[in-house]
């Protein structure tokens, strides 16, 4: 029994190393079929996404600012805006994402008429009779530089009849806590050149704005199902704050030119809740509050629900309210000497309600991902009877 | 208040801010394998960016409270 139990004993040994070898061999194995072995070789490129938006403003209301009605009191400020919007997503490799972005806007509107740039007199006397087209390429470059860390550099140029804009943006992304929280760190700079007018609506040469930001936002999971964000920035502004061709009507029965002050400083911070509701649904609350050195103060709240139905169908509703006081100087017939003036009626003291409603359908597809259609309808409100609708459409496939 | 102190008060309330940011963010209080409801699309923490622009549109160009949302402010239409 002895001898039996000594022989079989160097079997045993290599039977418990092959027991213990083959796991380690099979682990070894899987290690070598990782992702690429079983799935193919990844693509160097791939879409993320493609989308396209059309938007439709349409706005009635008057201001103080135009011209186009009595002398002395408030002008048309009809406006009709056709919106046109591009977006393509594509991330190559494991660590870049490329966007592109492309926004067009057909404006008619009672400001600068483009078409008679070389001419005639712009159209900012007469009527909101112009038609003006904006458009703007945006390019971002996202870099994953570790497995926390995302940075974002982008640049962006608009043009727009007696307008050139040229934009930069910097952000610093980095996840904390095991993705629990999100701080992000962001700069944007805007270089605005464009045409001075004077008021009887004869070109002035050109002028320029600069506009500087920085902001920091954070975000918090609370619980399963809960999450929080906040968010503070800063703007500064410098140089030709206002468009040159708004007016104000004056103590002697004229119209005089509006005059801002050349430096602006703006700050808000913000706070937002969103919730998954038990019954399909998410929503989100949202305060703003904003302050600058213009004497502006700013409270804003925004409400939304987004509700599933019939599992690919998606509808929401939203409702925001905003009230803000008015510029320093604000008003509506200016003594000749003073130094600042505006009549805009967006610089003045307002209450502004907007109630909102949408529907996206999500169709999965064999081949070419998801197929979405959205679309979207706000009626905006304010105190001083400005009135815009705005409708939406887009559609688009994500991968 | 001289613009010296104003701008220290404001960078130490951004520090502040910063911190406390810093603080809560430390604090891991959802595990990974409890996030489901964050992966749903309907859970999304803000519009798509093309629908975010045509809001941001909608309100910066008819009110005087722009920027400070993490977007540039300016650029584009000269009506702030």
């Amino acid at each position: 029994m002895a001898a039996a139990a000594s022989s079989s004993a160097p079997t045993t040994v290599v039977a418990l190393l092959l027991l213990l070898g083959l796991p380690s061999r099979a682990f070894a194995a899987g290690d070598a079929l990782d992702d690429e072995k079983v799935l193919g070789a990844r693509p160097a490129a791939e879409v993320e996404l493609v989308q396209t938006r059309i938007t439709a403003y349409d706005q009635t209301g008057h201001g103080y600012q135009s011209q186009a009605g009595p002398k002395a009191g408030p002008g048309s400020e009809t406006l009709h805006v056709l919106q046109a919007q591009g977006e393509f997503v594509m991330k190559q490799g494991e660590n870049l994402t490329h966007r592109v972005w492309v926004p067009v806007d057909l404006v008619t509107s009672a400001s600068a008429d483009a078409s008679d740039r070389y001419y005639a007199q712009p159209d900012v006397v007469s009527h909101a009779s112009a038609q003006n087209i904006a458009a703007e390429v945006d390019y971002q470059l996202g870099v994953r530089a570790g497995p926390e860390t995302t940075w974002t550099a982008g640049a962006g140029m608009h043009y727009e009849e007696n307008f050139l804009s040229w934009l930069y943006t910097l952000e610093y992304q980095r996840s904390l806590a095991e993705d629990n929280a999100t701080l992000t760190l962001s700069a944007q700079q805007a270089l605005d050149w464009f045409d001075a007018f004077r008021l009887g609506g004869s070109r002035a040469g050109r002028t320029s704005r600069s506009t500087s930001s920085f902001n920091v936002g954070l975000s918090q999971l609370l619980s399963p199902s809960t999450l929080v964000a906040l968010a503070y920035g800063f703007t500064l502004q410098r140089g030709e704050l206002s468009n040159t061709w708004n007016s104000v009507p004056s103590t002697d029965g004229e119209r005089v030119s509006e005059v801002l002050p050349r430096l602006r400083d703006r700050h808000a911070a913000s706070v937002s809740l969103l919730q998954w509701l038990p019954w399909q649904a998410a929503l989100e609350l949202r305060y703003r509050f904003y302050r600058d050195d213009w004497e502006v103060t700013a409270h804003s709240f925004e409400a939304r629900l987004r509700q599933r139905l019939f599992g690919r169908l998606v509808v929401g509703a939203s409702y925001r309210h905003h009230t803000q006081t008015g510029v320093f100087c604000f008003t509506t017939r200016t003594p000749l000497a003073s130094s600042y003036r505006t009549a805009d009626s967006d610089l003045g003291p307002l209450d502004a309600d907007s109630l909102g409603g949408s529907a996206e359908v999500t169709l999965p597809t064999r081949r070419h991902g998801t197929l979405f259609l959205t679309f979207g309808y706000d009626h905006y409100v304010r105190t001083d009877a400005l009135r815009v609708n705005v409708a939406t459409w887009a559609s688009g496939l994500r991968f | 208040m001289p613009t010296f102190a104003r701008l220290l008060l404001r960078s130490l309330l951004l520090a502040a801010g910063l911190g406390l940011g810093v603080a809560l963010g430390g604090c891991a209080v959802v595990p990974q394998n409890r996030r489901a409801h964050f992966a749903d699309p309907l859970m999304r923490d803000s519009d798509d960016a093309l629908d975010a622009h045509r809001k941001r549109k909608l309100y910066t160009t008819r009110e005087a409270a722009a920027g400070g949302d993490g977007k540039r402010a300016g650029g584009g239409c000269s009506c702030q």
